[in-house]
């Protein structure tokens, strides 16, 4: 960890760099329900939920539909209430309000990328607009740092003058990340930023958080459905099931020898390329009609 | 080229289509052909935009009203449609296939629904009506039905309406809808993209039934080359709506694709079991419908690209039956005398 720690130190601009084996992001405990319509009950979306996020890590959160990764990630960037347990970033502990400082240091994305920008905005002034909320830069220094965020998420600079309407997915979903990098977060939370996009686009994204990941030591809780992904890009890897984390592992201990038994199905549902093919259904099950 | 149309359960035949957009005819879709034998089940893959579900559409009879046919034929169970036709005859006979021959499963769950009919009706009230059962039959197959999609409380959701239901919940139901009375023909659109893998896993198995057990045929359109190598027996590759490759032998092409595009495309997928410290991504991106040009489409993005993919239509250049390969220097092939060898192993 130490090696990748130091790499980590750029992107670090604001605040004091974590001690060698703090990790940046401690979620310990954590529920968070919410009540249910004709219902007394309420939904228990988050259970006891714990995971680490260490400086320059990659680490995964896998579930099916309805999990609660979501509505996890939402609470560790502050978007959602927690009933109890903590957030820690830092070693400090976050409140539900966060302050500006707060809000710096975590940035998340969505599977959606047209959601968190503007179709009718030229994406230069939707960049320049949150660094000059979050930053000191002014002027010059602004389409200096537009341009350099180009760059970091190699898309060419004429990107600039465009607006979102008239761009692929995937280069909206750079427009995205370069948008959450503007303000030098120490951790990106991206919430199935692939899952809507073509495999081969998909691989440039993927290949690019691994990326900012080597050059500027970003930290990154990488959400997803497809666990092929998460084990091309990430360090290691949590298992949600029905909003408990049931197994928190290396990734490639994870897939040679899952230990909880939700793993152990998830792992054997993933299609494969060279696979067996899929069996028919079950002894004795059938779709016939039942005449009488 | 004709094909003998005896026993296909599908055959379609240079299917052309254009599209108007702002009064500009822009082609969609380029000769596109490929046919179904009872009991098999083809993949018809290809990236977003590439053409799939307007293919599907085609065949149905369900076009948006920007879209024209300008060539094409097919057949299904033995009936021969022109699909450039129009007429009213035409399109009733073309509406007649649809629920009679052919199932079928859209991508998007609400549109197929009716929003104020309880799920469990919707699912069994056309097969009941036409085997006689009772109530309490269709009541139970409905059941049963939800059961095989992986809804286990079905019994407490066979009354919902749809708007009740998650997507993944009527995404389900939809496929079996589609499923009951065991349709012999059935086309889907990315039926399983929305839903989990281990409800996935369930429906692939329900399909391979389906073709195992009561040879049912299958088109299944998806982006998903893993899911395809699961299910199907033969593929066909779209891009930038034409077909690149296609093989009745499923294998034969993820073992050894010879169009650079499909090479690029299974290169391009996250395979489980092969850890990789780095994705391999298409560089450039797809043409979008008023950029297609002459030549190859795939050219802009192509390695193996000369001169004389630029310009004139590519031919198939697979020189083996049940194969096609449209492109001028396929992966693997000698080229100036010179095998380039790697493909057979
Ligand atoms: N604001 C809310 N009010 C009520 N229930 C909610 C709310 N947000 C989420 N839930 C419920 O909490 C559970 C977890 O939802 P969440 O969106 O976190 O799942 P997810 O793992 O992200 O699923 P997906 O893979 O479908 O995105 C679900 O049962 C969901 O319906
Ligand atoms: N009604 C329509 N009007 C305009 N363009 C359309 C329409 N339907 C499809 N297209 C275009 O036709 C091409 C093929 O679409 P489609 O068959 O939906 O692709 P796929 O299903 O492979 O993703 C795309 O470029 C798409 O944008
Ligand atoms: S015809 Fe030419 S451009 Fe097209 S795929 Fe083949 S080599 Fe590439
Ligand atoms: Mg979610
Ligand atoms: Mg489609």
């Amino acid at each position: 960890m130490a090696e990748v720690d130091e790499a980590g130190a750029p992107v670090a601009s604001s605040a004091q760099p974590p001690s060698a084996d703090a990790p940046l992001l401690r979620c310990s405990d954590v529920n968070i329900s919410f009540s249910q319509r004709g219902s007394k009950q309420r939904l228990h979306a988050v259970r006891n939920a714990s995971l680490e996020v260490g400086p320059a890590d990659i680490v995964g959160l896998v579930g099916e539909s309805g999990s609660g990764k979501s509505t996890l990630a939402r609470a560790i960037v502050g978007l959602q209430r927690i009933d109890s347990g903590a957030v820690e970033f830092e070693g400090r502990r976050l409140g539900h309000t966060r302050t500006a400082e707060d809000r710096r240091g975590i940035q998340m994305i969505f599977q959606d990328p047209f959601g968190s920008l503007d179709p009718r905005m030229k994406i230069r002034s939707a960049l320049a607009e949150i660094i000059r909320r979050h930053t000191s830069l002014r002027g010059k220094q602004i389409d200096t740092r537009c341009a350099e965020l180009m760059d970091m998420v190699q898309l060419p600079r004429t990107i600039l003058s465009s607006r979102p309407a008239g761009m692929s997915g995937g280069q909206r979903q750079r427009v995205a990340i370069a948008r959450a990098l503007s303000i030098n977060p120490r951790l990106l939370v991206a919430d199935e930023p692939v899952a809507a996009l073509d495999v081969s686009v998909q691989a440039g994204i993927v290949n690019l958080l691994s990326d900012l990941r080597r050059e500027v030591g970003l930290s990154i809780l990488f959400i997803s459905h497809d666990l092929s992904i998460v084990r091309t890009l990430c360090d290691s890897v949590n298992v949600i099931y029905r909003g408990d984390i049931v197994e928190t592992r290396p990734c490639a201990e994870l897939f040679d020898d899952p230990r909880s038994d939700y793993t152990r199905t998830l792992l054997s549902a993933i299609p494969r390329l060279n696979g067996p093919r899929t069996e028919g259904l079950a002894q004795g099950q059938s779709l016939g009609v039942r005449r009488r | 080229m004709t094909v003998d149309s005896t026993g296909e359960p599908l055959i379609v035949e240079g299917l052309s289509l254009a599209l108007d957009i702002g009064g500009v005819q822009l082609n969609a879709l380029r000769d596109v052909s490929f046919s179904l034998r009872p009991g098999e089940a083809r993949g018809l893959v290809g990236e977003s935009g590439s053409g799939k579900s307007l293919t599907l559409r085609a065949i149905l009879g369900l076009l948006p009203p920007n879209a024209r046919i300008t060539s094409g034929r097919m057949v299904v169970a033995g009936q021969e449609f022109d699909l450039t036709r129009t007429d009213r005859d035409h399109r009733r006979r073309i509406a007649r296939l649809r629920g009679a021959q052919i199932a079928m499963i859209f991508q998007e769950p609400g549109v197929a629904l009716n929003p104020v009919v309880p799920v469990g009706r919707q699912i069994v009230d056309a097969v009941a009506r036409r085997n006689g059962l009772t109530k309490r039959a269709a009541r139970e197959y409905a059941l049963h039905l939800m059961e095989l999609v992986g809804i286990h409380d079905a019994a407490a959701k066979i009354d919902a309406y749809p708007f009740e239901l998650s997507g993944g919940l009527k995404q389900r139901v939809m496929i079996a809808a589609a499923v009951a009375g065991e349709p012999q023909l059935i086309l889907c659109d990315e039926p399983t993209t929305a839903l989990d893998v281990t409800v996935q896993k369930q429906i692939l198995s329900l399909f391979t039934h389906l073709r195992d057990e009561l040879h049912a045929s299958l088109l299944y359109v998806t982006h998903d080359l893993a899911v395809v190598a699961q299910l199907c027996d033969s593929v066909t590759v779209l891009y930038s709506g034409e077909v690149m490759e296609s093989s009745d032998d499923l294998r034969a092409v993820f073992d050894g694709a010879q169009h650079p595009y499909t090479e690029a495309l299974l290169h391009s997928t996250p395979d489980v079991d092969r850890i990789e410290q780095r994705l391999y991504s298409i560089p450039g991106s797809a043409a979008s419908l008023s950029d297609r040009t002459d030549g190859c489409q795939f050219a802009p993005r192509c390695e193996y690209a000369r001169d004389d993919c630029r310009t004139g239509s590519i031919p198939d250049t697979s020189g083996t039956p049940g194969r096609v390969v449209r492109c001028l220097h396929k992966v693997g092939a000698p080229a100036d005398g010179v095998p380039v060898g790697g493909i057979d192993g």
